[in-house]
């Protein structure tokens, strides 16, 4: 029975207040998390990138593939290295983390057959190495399938086989962020 | 209830102007952006770049390298054949769209000078040959 | 007092309401900032370990020597390829793995410390060394500077920002560095040759202080004594000079930090080995196949050697065999 309307008015406006305060306040919870959680992965990519251009200026002189201090990368070492890399994989996991690591021969232009087909202990025996293949995939860790991005430099290739340089672009595809 | 309307009214526009700044916080906090990164990558490319440069065998011209054109262009035998293997190494190898300028010094002296752009990082690389001491420059210009 | 005949009861359930209502609006706030903090601390903890990862890899491209600012004092531990920053007890403990081969004392508690890197080269490439050092940690070499050509090249290629003090074996006297003892947390002497006082004696001139650690070194045998903290001694072999320098600088710590730069040696030796055999394979000259045939054995050989004298002795030989494919213009080992 309703005996004073104005107390019960008064009580239904505070409940009112109070409710509407409190969708604002989750609201704005809601948004300062969003943002939060967006500038963390910001700064997750950042990282990211941050570690793949490291990579980049260390890949070079990366003993494992590098020529003995003279700034050139050495293919006779590629496949010696993947085979490591696979009896080791835990090592380069931590060092290299998520990431693709590629090398292709740009100069001398490769045939157009040679060109995308990656270089392996087959490839090599043949008579027609290095002039039937142009790429080397000498690491690949992207266990979620996700998106990357690319970075990559010119790198010095030198075949020990024929003392012989040529051109090469070393890329890193990174994967969003720094977990390894 | 006109002076509860009116209090109703007055929170509800405060609440509306703090989330209008917040927004615009958020707003101007995202716009900071990082290009350090690139450019110390563009520094890496210029340097990677004549690296390689100076060590590639040269495929049209007998397996000789640039630092071979180099000291050729010096003795004033050819320069000519120094510009087109530039021309066709740096096609090849640099990214689409992306010019260069390269000069070369032998003693201090300027022997060689090709393209015209101002902005980049430049890279030397110096060697020394039948006791004459040459400089090689090059810079990636900026897009 | 209450004179009013309307009755306040309301104001009373007003408050009663108005102080619960509040103690949880109090109750979730005070939650979402300790959420907020020990998210943002988790975020700052690991990112002061990404950062001076990244650093040291950085400066690691080339060898060289510098002094690091991390803008504040993080307590970082070093142990055994793996960084930390904060104490074990704290909630601000963190822990990252690297592959870095760092030689350095247990703990750097300062804001700046010194960081020189050498290429480790066994003959070839096989790792960059890094080695720390804070003001608070201090090396004292005792050697024979007057008599010793092999003692002062060896200090001498020391950069002055790495702290390292000298004397001459004659001249030590350990009275004269009781209050440099004072002033740091960890103190080694290094004795090049035999040592003019042993671990007891230095331990009652400087044990009250900090950490004393001894080394004795043998040059001419590669071979060291390490006593820590406590008096335990390790006899040890150093596989070149880089890695003696590591030896100094991580003193008792060393062994861990060796059996690392090992397992990366037998790696870059298996790498070596396997593309010597792949070039042999595209080799047509006779005098380049056999020399390179003779590498091969040589390299596996190499890659199982486990004594000082075995490593030795085919570092020198691997050297001679690439020396001599560089000399019939054959592929070369590196």
């Amino acid at each position: 029975m309703i005996k004073n309307r104005r107390s019960q008015v008064h009580v239904s406006e505070t409940i009112l207040v109070l409710f509407v305060v409190i969708v604002i306040l989750m609201l704005g919870v809601v948004v300062y998390f969003k943002f939060s959680v967006e500038k963390n992965k910001d700064l997750a990519e950042e990282l990211s990138e941050e570690q793949a251009t490291i990579m980049l200026a260390k890949a070079v002189g990366l003993q494992e593939l590098s020529c003995d201090g003279t700034g050139c990368i050495d293919t006779a070492k590629f496949l010696p290295f993947k085979r490591v890399l696979g009896e080791d994989f835990d090592m380069y996991r931590r060092i290299f983390g998520r990431k693709k690591i590629t090398i292709t021969e740009i100069y001398p232009v490769p045939h157009d057959s040679a060109i995308d087909v990656e270089c392996d202990v087959i490839k090599y025996i043949q008579m027609e190495y290095p002039e039937n293949c142009g790429k080397w995939t000498i690491y690949d860790y992207n266990p979620e399938n996700e998106l990357g991005a690319k970075i990559s430099t010119i790198v010095s290739l030198y075949y020990p086989e024929f003392d012989e340089y040529r051109v090469g672009r070393l890329e890193i595809e990174h994967y969003g962020d720094i977990r390894r | 209830m006109k002076r509860a309307q009116s209090e109703v009214v007055g929170l509800l526009v405060i609440v509306v102007i703090l989330i209008f700044m917040g927004v615009i916080y958020l707003g101007f906090a995202n716009l900071a952006g990082n290009g350090s990164l690139s450019s110390q990558r563009a520094g890496m490319e210029t340097e990677n770049a004549l690296n390689a440069l100076v060590r590639v065998n040269l495929e049209e011209y007998d397996g000789k390298t640039v630092q071979d054109l180099v000291v050729e262009c010096a003795n004033r035998i050819d320069c000519d054949t120094l510009g087109y293997a530039l021309n066709e190494v740096y096609g090849a190898i640099l990214r689409p769209g992306t010019d260069f300028s390269f000069w070369a010094k032998m003693e201090e002296e300027e022997i060689y000078s090709v393209g015209v752009c101002s902005i980049g990082v430049v890279s030397s690389y110096v060697f020394v040959r039948d006791g004459n001491y040459y400089e090689l420059r090059l810079r990636l210009c900026n897009e | 007092m209450i004179k009013s005949k309307k009755g306040n009861t309301h104001l009373l359930f007003k408050w009663i309401f108005g102080v619960i209502a509040g103690a949880i609006i109090l109750a979730f706030f005070i939650k979402f900032s300790y959420v907020h903090l020990s998210g943002e601390s988790l975020i700052e903890g690991n990112r002061i370990l990404l950062t001076v990862d990244n650093k040291l890899d950085a400066f690691g491209v080339k060898e060289g020597t510098d002094v690091f600012d991390l803008k504040g004092e993080f307590n970082l531990g070093f142990d055994c390829g793996v960084l930390s920053s904060g104490t074990p007890e704290s909630n601000n403990f963190f822990e990252r793995k690297t592959d870095k081969i760092i030689f350095t004392q247990p703990k750097i508690n300062e804001r700046y410390f010194s960081v020189w890197t050498k290429k480790w080269e066994a003959p070839y490439g096989v790792s960059t060394f890094y080695y720390l050092k804070d003001k608070n940690s201090v090396i004292l070499f005792v050697g024979p500077s007057s008599s010793s050509e092999d003692f002062v090249n060896f200090v001498g290629r020391i950069p002055s920002n790495m702290g390292i003090q000298a004397v001459d074996t004659t001249q030590f006297n350990p009275g004269d560095f009781v209050s440099t003892a004072r002033q740091s947390s960890k103190f080694t002497v290094v004795y090049f040759g035999n040592p003019t006082y042993d671990w007891s004696t230095l331990k009652s001139q400087y044990g009250n202080f900090g950490d004393l650690e001894v080394v004795v070194v043998n040059l001419n045998e590669h071979i060291a004594e390490v006593y820590d903290t406590y008096g335990n001694k390790e006899d040890v072999f150093y596989f070149g000079d880089e890695m003696l320098y590591g030896l100094i600088f991580s003193g008792s710590k060393f062994s861990c930090t060796k059996e690392i730069a090992m397992n990366r040696f037998n790696l870059l030796t298996r790498i070596h080995l396997e593309k010597v055999g792949r070039i042999m394979s595209k080799e047509n000259r006779p005098v380049c196949v056999d020399l390179l045939n003779e590498a091969r054995k040589m390299l596996e050989n190499y890659q199982f050697a486990l004594t000082k004298t075995e490593l030795y002795d085919l570092l020198e030989k691997v050297g001679r065999q690439n020396l001599q494919l560089e000399r019939e213009d054959c592929p070369t080992v590196y």
